[in-house]
């Protein structure tokens, strides 16, 4: 347990950090056009 | 919108639809029709719009609450499916402010990518027909089918009016309806209304056909509307006195402004009294979970990230869920007692003194709960200059988002006692600071329209609603809405930041040999040590000083991070709540610096990206941060410096 701590804690921080930069950087425009795309591919 | 869809022509009408050929109508139940609810403000679209489509937008008891449009669906019994739309209100389709002209151009079909409605849902107050019947007789200019819902129908009916329902149908030649639009009534007869007019041969023509009227059609109009009136409308019985009374007091000069200023009063005592035993009950339910952390897992970074990052972080903002929730349920209910009208036009005197325009008290009002309703609730107003002062003022009235800061520094610094009998002490600080924050947005608006913009006051007119018994379905529903909109803070923005502060507090980790504690080695200390010589004659500290930067993303998250930065931090002071944490670290002029600062301060990307969003350029947002940062720093530099004088 206490080797895959840090594991899990960094990957959360990783997580974390891409969801604030993906929620406050990204144009809400950029984030609209990303979504049609993946929905179209679908 | 994707530039994509922008390109692409707009969708044919459901006439078009259902009889391309120009054959006669037959039903056809999976094609989808496209409803427009049009009315004067405060006539109840968004709540007829709420019954059709079971949305959940917001409600009052007061005109210009909806300022966009908005969607929904429905889909009837028999499969028929219809696209509704919820649109600001306008008393005519001769557009003057912002948000008239999406109403506008809604109906006319002049919106990028959006034909024009199939179907004109016009809706009326039952109680209130004079104004309605001229907006029914502008709609009819349009050219589309057409159904009249008068609305409210069962207090016109307490109140003894007397509406000849065939003959106003026969006089405006469209099907009238009756509903109850917050108890659901007359919804299914206002659908088969729809269907009918839908399928009948209006429906087949797809243009769309207005002109502005000049004077003499308008007066032509006017006379119309009266005529029908006085043939359909008899005077009721009962007429409501009860309003006229409450008026008399609630709107005088001197007993109006007084019971204004003694419920505002008594709204923030219950914040500070009602809410402490369940705010003594979250704290224990987090305590409880930090134990059982501590059980669970062995020591390591994952059990810090947890206990010190996520629960004494995340779990400092959520205890004040209650304070808010008692707030937002004080200004709900007087919202739909019909209240808040009244409290604008008690206050227009003082908005008209200060330079503002009588129209911005809803903005304002709306800004108690976020400055990005309040920015964009500014469409209301028709004037250019008066718009922008209101989005420039607006970010001052205190938002929901300060409560965390100030309940807690007054909770770690001013001592819960009664004063003068009755009142607490931390009921009149947290009163003290709203106060400010009037204040300081009517000194903004006064110095910005009486020097830079100089021009005659607009008058206001605005139509005083009659008082209701708040609808308990309703209160409720926006209590819960306010409760979702916090805890999905604290689910997503809070919570991602709080991971990130635990990262930057504990990581470096301390040189061999280090003295002091970790956290001064750590990314974190290392910043809030950079930034503490600009925040020293602010009296801020250096975890003061962290605690502002993710701040920016949203004001309450400055309190997570004071709880995560001093639980990394560690040692004996910081054991316990973190007001008593607070109490240990920070002198009472640095606190009260603090309080001063949060009056003021920009602390808030979204209200900057909405202010670009509605003036369309960064100048704005620019001068918005420049001039609101400066007064933050001139206020907490002064608090400081004063209360240390003062031998705080």
């Amino acid at each position: 347990m206490s080797a895959v701590q840090p594991v899990i804690a960094y990957a959360l921080v990783a997580f974390a950090a891409a969801w604030v930069a993906w929620s406050m950087f990204v144009p809400s425009k950029v984030k609209a056009r990303l979504r049609g795309r993946v929905k179209l591919k679908r | 919108m994707s530039a994509e869809a922008a390109l692409e022509p707009p969708p044919p009408s459901l006439a078009d639809r259902l009889n391309p050929e120009g054959a006669p109508a037959q039903p056809l139940p999976i094609a989808v029709a496209r409803l427009a609810l049009i009315g004067a403000p405060n006539c109840g679209k968004t709540a007829l719009f709420n019954a059709l489509t079971g949305a959940r937008q917001k409600v009052a008891n007061y005109a210009g609450v909806t300022v966009e449009r908005k969607e929904g669906a429905i889909t009837a019994a028999d499969g028929w499916r219809a696209r509704v739309l919820d649109l600001p209100g306008t008393y005519s389709l001769r557009a003057r402010s912002p948000d008239e002209v999406v109403t506008r151009d809604a109906v006319l079909g002049r919106l990028q990518g959006e034909a024009p409605p199939d179907v004109l849902v016009c809706i009326a107050d039952a109680t209130n027909l004079k104004g309605a019947l001229r907006l029914v007789l502008e709609l009819k200019q349009v050219g589309r089918p057409m159904v009249l819902a008068l609305n409210m129908f069962d207090i016109a009916e307490r109140q003894g009016w007397r509406i000849d329902l065939e003959g106003l149908s026969r006089e405006l030649g469209v099907p009238v309806v009756t509903t109850v639009a917050t108890r659901k009534r007359g919804v299914d007869a206002l659908l088969a209304a729809v269907q009918g007019v839908a399928r009948g041969p209006a429906a087949r023509s797809s243009e769309v056909v207005w002109r502005e009227p000049g004077p003499v059609e308008l007066r032509t109009a006017h006379r119309e509307a009266e005529r029908i009136r006085k043939a359909c409308v008899a005077l009721p019985a009962r007429p409501d006195t009860l309003t006229g009374k409450l008026d008399s007091v609630l709107l005088h000069p001197v007993f109006g402004s007084v019971i204004l200023l003694g419920l505002l009063f008594l709204m923030f005592q219950a914040v500070f009294t009602w809410a402490q035993p369940l705010m003594d009950l979250i704290k224990a339910g987090f305590d409880h979970l930090g134990v059982l952390v501590g059980q669970t897992f062995p020591p390591g970074l994952l059990r810090s990230l947890i206990s010190e990052g996520v629960i004494s972080g995340v779990g400092s903002v959520l205890v004040f869920l209650p304070q808010i929730l008692i707030l937002f349920l004080f200004i709900i209910v007087l919202e739909d007692l019909g209240y808040m009208a009244r409290a604008a036009f008690l206050m227009d005197r003082v908005m008209g003194g200060a330079g503002l325009h009588g129209r911005a008290f809803i903005p304002l009002l709306s800004s108690f709960a976020c400055a990005i309703p309040g920015v964009m609730g500014a469409r209301v107003i028709d004037n250019k200059r008066d718009r922008l002062t209101t989005i420039l003022v607006a970010p001052l009235m205190t938002c929901s988002a300060r409560i965390p800061v100030y309940t807690l520094i007054i909770s770690a610094f001013i001592p819960n006692r009664t004063v003068w009998g009755v009142a607490s002490l931390q009921g009149l600080v947290m009163f003290g600071l709203y106060a400010a924050g009037i204040v300081s947005a009517l000194s903004v608006g006064f110095v910005i329209r009486k020097l830079f913009w100089r021009g005659a006051a607009e008058p206001f007119l605005m139509e005083l609603p009659a008082y209701k018994l708040p609808d308990p379905k309703n209160v409720l529903m926006g209590v819960w809405t306010r409760a979702k909109i916090f805890l999905t803070r604290a689910g997503t923005v809070i919570l991602a930041m709080m991971v990130l502060i635990w990262f930057l507090s504990s990581t470096p980790s301390a040189p061999p040999g280090a003295l002091g504690p970790a956290i001064n080695y750590s990314f974190a200390g290392l910043l809030g040590h950079a930034m503490e010589p600009l925040l020293a004659p602010i009296g801020f500290t250096w975890q003061m000083a962290v605690a502002l930067v993710p701040a920016m993303a949203a004001r309450e998250v400055a309190v997570a991070a004071l709880g995560t930065v001093y639980a990394v931090q560690g040692g004996e002071d910081a054991v316990g709540p973190l007001a008593g944490v607070l109490h240990a670290h920070w002198s009472m002029a640095s606190a009260l610096a603090m309080l001063a600062w949060f009056i003021f301060a920009p602390q808030c990307a979204s209200t900057l990206g909405v202010v670009k969003r509605e003036t369309n350029s960064w100048k704005w947002p620019a001068i918005m941060f420049a001039y609101m940062t400066a007064l933050a720093y001139a206020a907490a530099f002064l608090t400081f410096h004063i209360a240390r004088a003062a031998g705080a």
